[in-house]
């Protein structure tokens, strides 16, 4: 029953976000009878509603597909659909590390971007046959020739033979599929050598708990035996194990080494499998682990809280129902002076925030109010040791801070030439400190500069974006921590320190954050009975001020037998208007003014 | 029981541009038919409620003056023979400048009504055409002689602020003259602009604008102090008068009391229940008392504090701590406690001063912080 290794290819498609990915997949699908055209909807690997919308793949996913070749033998080939956005890194280097080929595709438009390069970069990594792919030949402004050269120059890949398709218009998928069987290496292991399964994904499934999506690597999994997480070291009993189908299961029974598939073995907690853990066999343990397991460490963290207090436990519900999922979702309770009972969340980055907040609301009908996102700084104190502090208000007393360290990334920006100058100032103005610059074809360049995270989590993408009109690409690594003079900014509201908007930031942009966050809440917060004074202070310092004048006069209208129904009415807006308030002393602060602080500035 | 009877005629010759009040023009053919109903009304709540004499009358509309005086006193002498006004019951009854003859007037006085509402609004002739009024100030003088002239002593005048286009000094004008008029009574409010309403729909359009929140502060500011140098003490957030003609039946109003509204789209507030009845056409086809809510003791202390800080007098604070406890008694004290600047206690009564009367509307949320009843 157990296909040979010979004739069986694992493969995962790379490219740059929009370059047609899920659209090629859909087309692979189709062109091998895995999924009938009429059963299809767009992007079929992406179930997530919020996938679909964005464009983008959160989790991977992978399918198995019969493929009758050319040469006239039947194939399995395995596709790994992995997630294209930097938040998740990790999770596609370990998709990756579960394949031997990877098709690249690349816009026949707009050529090479950042995330492009970095997908290569990280395939080359894993040792991966990369083929190139030139999609959307079918738009006027196409220029294949161009790309092709630029792949060549840029990648050093041959395109010598590279498909020129059309995924939307179902154009050239056979030449991808024969390229796939005939330059995409076979799976090597031994069938009889203890089990070593890399677990490249985990999700949860009602019916059988928490599912490892696996590449066996050696050796052979079979249901009723004994497992063991490498890393973790809990074991479990293989209640079903199979292959992938579109949205489905096929069991088989048992997994071989080569074989992509699925285990599960009536696991309760996702975080029982980690990504990147290997599963061995608990009576014939490997003798060691595969390579590259790391534990998730979330980049990214805020507050989020419920709008209305009496939420929490809803809140609380949904959080945990979307870490079954999710095991790179962290969060624990915190508490807030401004903002009640609420979750310090962890994330893997901005895109991950907004992803769950999004489905938070979506699926879950919440109203949120969220703090300001915050990355881990580095604490060491005037004692000798270190702290890590991922929400401001924990930050210790200045007297007990020798000195502090924020984390740094490597960022690489691909934009046409025209808008270099701007990027280079966008940079710098971020703190930024240069590294290198190069030209590639097609009247583009490769930016590289070591970029606070701190910076790029607060409007970096935004600004970048509107800077270039959308035509620069952008991706980032973590790249480590190095000592910065940072500063706590608070926020006084009527003299008092409101928790939920405190900040840290680097001294140098204290003043310029302190006044923009100062007017912003100038405006959320509506006139009340007093005057409020708006107030951004840096240790002590008040550097900013802004005032909401007291309301003067409301409604003077006359009242009679009939208009007291809609009095009532008015008030009881009033009263729910002001539960959706929070309270800080004695100033009502709508939900939106703690998210307008967020905002980009311009 | 007792209660105070509102009746509501919807009749209008014109609508005016501000207005969003159940009211009709060119259906007053419909008048005679709209009487049998209101009786028919009068009947069923007569019957529904035990209801034998009332505190107060007041016929609003609309113009209750465009009905001839053979059916106002059709409708009057129906509604005395079901009910009993008490002795010396105050009993109103609105009239549009202009829009009134002697023979209207001598059925009024013939009725026991001894009260007229008119509603005058401004003194300004572009005003007025602002508003969409069809009357002159002149109209309006000429209508305070002949109500006099029919023996009706008690005149009330309505005057309106915020206007747009409105200076100050307008409206001072305008109360200076009203204050010349042989009246005891003076409403004066500010334009509220209501949806659907022509005013509306040109102020959103930019093509007229209101004035500022200063000028409205000083308007009213200047309206309080304009009108006691005249002997009209303000008593509540929008009326004034000379010492002993507060007005009987919208006090009842502002005080809990309960009211019977009769007529289409009229409101009620009978035995702890409020309830209105349909406009027009649903109303002549007998449907009435269509929208029925209880007021419970939390409804009940809510409305005491929205409605009776309205009044300069205030919040009688034995009642209200006979009514709702004493623990809700000091809450509300702690409560206005934290606004020294807008609220007074003197003698029985917590009340707002005149800045706080400004904001009446924020206060009150703040004041019924914590309570329940």
């Amino acid at each position: 029953m157990a296909t040979q290794l010979s004739m069986i290819r694992n493969f995962c498609i790379i490219a740059h976000i929009d370059h047609g990915k899920s659209t090629l997949a859909d087309r692979l699908l189709e062109k091998t009878g895995v999924m009938v055209l009429r059963d299809m909807t767009d992007q079929v690997l992406d179930s997530m509603e919020l996938e679909r919308e964005r464009g983008i793949t959160i989790k991977s996913k992978a399918v198995r597909m019969p493929y009758k070749a050319k040469d006239g033998r039947e194939y399995e080939l395995n596709l790994i659909d992995t997630p294209g956005h930097v938040d998740f890194t990790y999770e596609v280097s370990r998709a990756l590390a579960a394949c031997e080929g990877a098709i690249l595709v690349v816009d026949a438009t707009q050529g090479i971007e950042a995330q492009t390069l970095a997908n290569v970069y990280l395939a080359l990594d894993h040792d991966l046959e990369i083929l190139p792919v030139i999609n959307k030949i079918d738009l006027p402004s196409a220029r294949p020739e161009v790309v092709k050269t630029e792949i060549e120059e840029e990648i050093g890949l041959d395109t010598e033979g590279c498909p020129l398709i059309s995924a939307k218009q179902g154009v050239g998928i056979e030449d991808v599929l024969e390229q796939i069987v005939e330059k995409v290496p076979s799976p090597e292991g031994d069938r009889d050598a203890p089990l070593q399964a890399l677990i490249f994904d985990s999700y949860y499934d009602n019916y059988r708990g928490a599912i490892s999506s696996v590449r066996i690597k050696h050796g052979t999994v079979k249901v009723g035996q004994r497992i063991r997480m490498m890393a973790c070291g809990k074991e479990f009993e293989v209640t079903e194990c199979g292959a992938f189908l579109p949205g489905g299961y096929l069991p088989t029974g048992e997994l071989q080494a080569g074989d992509v598939g699925y285990i599960a073995a009536s696991i309760k907690d996702i975080a029982d499998i980690r990504v990147g853990d290997t599963i061995t066999s608990a009576d014939r343990p490997a003798a060691q682990a595969l390579p590259g397991y790391k534990p998730v460490q979330p980049m990214v963290y805020c507050g989020i809280y419920p709008a209305d207090g009496a939420d929490y436990e809803t809140l609380k519900d949904a959080l945990e129902r979307l870490r079954l999922n999710d095991a790179s979702l962290s969060f624990e309770p915190e508490t807030s002076v401004a903002l009640g009972y609420g979750f310090r969340c962890g994330f893997l980055g901005l895109l991950h925030m907004e992803i769950i907040q999004e489905r938070l609301e979506r699926e879950f009908d919440l109203d949120l109010v969220t703090t300001a996102p915050s990355v881990v700084y580095h604490v060491l104190k005037t004692d000798g040791t270190m702290v890590s502090i991922d929400n401001p208000t924990n930050l210790p007393p200045i007297n007990e801070i020798a000195r502090m360290e924020e984390p740094f990334v490597d960022a690489h920006v691909i934009t046409p030439a025209d808008y270099t100058g701007a990027i280079m100032e966008l940079c710098q103005e971020k703190r930024g400190v240069f590294r290198d610059m190069k030209y590639i074809d097609g009247g583009r360049v490769s930016i590289l500069y070591d970029l606070p995270l701190n910076e790029v989590i607060y409007d970096f993408f935004d600004t970048l974006k509107s800077r270039t009109r959308g035509y620069a690409s952008f991706d980032y690594e973590l790249k480590g921590y190095v000592e910065s003079d940072l500063v706590k900014l608070d926020i006084l509201l009527n003299g008092e320190t409101c928790d939920a908007l405190s900040i840290i930031v680097h001294r140098d942009r204290a003043y310029a954050r302190g006044r923009s966050i100062a007017e912003k809440l100038k405006d959320a917060i509506p006139r009340q009975l007093f005057e409020i004074p708006i107030q951004a202070a840096v240790g002590g310092k008040i550097i900013a001020r802004e005032t909401v004048k007291a309301l003067r006069k409301d409604v003077l209208a006359k009242c009679y037998g009939g208009d007291i129904t809609r009095k009532k009415k008015l008030l009881e807006k009033q009263k729910e208007g002001k539960k959706r308030m929070r309270q800080v002393g004695s100033v009502s602060v709508p939900s939106e003014a703690f998210m307008a602080v967020l905002k980009m500035d311009t | 029981m007792k209660a105070a009877l509102y009746v509501h005629l919807p009749f209008c010759v014109k609508k005016c541009e501000y207005c969003d009040f159940v009211s009709y023009a060119g259906k007053l053919g419909k008048a005679d038919e709209y009487i049998d109903a209101v009786l028919n009304e009068a009947k069923t709540r007569k019957a529904e409620y035990g209801l034998t004499s009332l505190t107060s009358a007041y016929f609003g509309g609309g113009t209750p003056s465009l009905l001839s005086a053979s059916q106002f006193t059709r409708l009057t002498e129906g509604l005395c023979s079901l009910f009993r006004p008490e002795e010396g019951a105050e009993i109103t009854v609105e009239v549009n400048p202009g829009a009134v003859c002697r023979e209207f007037l001598a059925a009024c006085k013939a009725a026991k009504v001894n009260r007229v509402s008119l509603g005058v609004q401004a003194y300004q002739e572009k005003l007025l055409r602002l508003l969409g009024r069809i009357h002159t100030f002149e109209d309006a003088e000429r209508t305070v002689e002949l109500i006099g002239e029919a023996g009706i002593e008690n005149v009330s005048c309505d005057a309106m602020f915020a206007l747009p286009g409105q200076t100050v000094g307008e409206l001072l004008e305008t109360l200076g003259a009203l204050a010349e008029l042989n009246i005891k009574h003076i409403s004066c409010y500010s334009l509220i602009l209501e949806e659907n309403t022509p005013l509306y729909r040109k102020v959103a359009e930019g093509r007229l604008s209101l004035p500022d929140e200063e000028t409205c502060r000083e308007m009213q500011l200047k309206a309080v102090g304009f009108l006691q140098d005249r002997g009209f003490e303000r008593y509540e957030i929008s009326n004034y008068a000379l010492k002993g003609f507060e007005s009987k039946h919208n006090t009842a109003y502002w005080t809990g009391g309960d009211y019977l509204g009769l007529g289409c789209a009229a409101h009620s507030y009978m035995k702890g229940e409020r309830f209105s009845n349909p406009p027009l056409d649903e109303y002549l086809s007998g449907k009435n008392k269509t929208d029925v809510q209880t007021v419970d003791a939390q409804g009940r202390l809510e409305e005491t504090v929205l409605l009776q800080t309205r009044l300069t007098r205030g919040i009688e604070l034995s009642a209200f701590q006979r009514a709702f406890g004493s623990a809700n008694l000091r809450q509300l004290l702690r409560n206005a406690a934290k606004y020294p600047d807008y609220t007074e206690v003197s003698g029985d009564c917590l009340r707002l001063n005149t800045e706080g009367l400004m904001v009446q509307n924020a206060l009150v949320l703040e004041l019924l912080s914590g309570l329940s009843a």
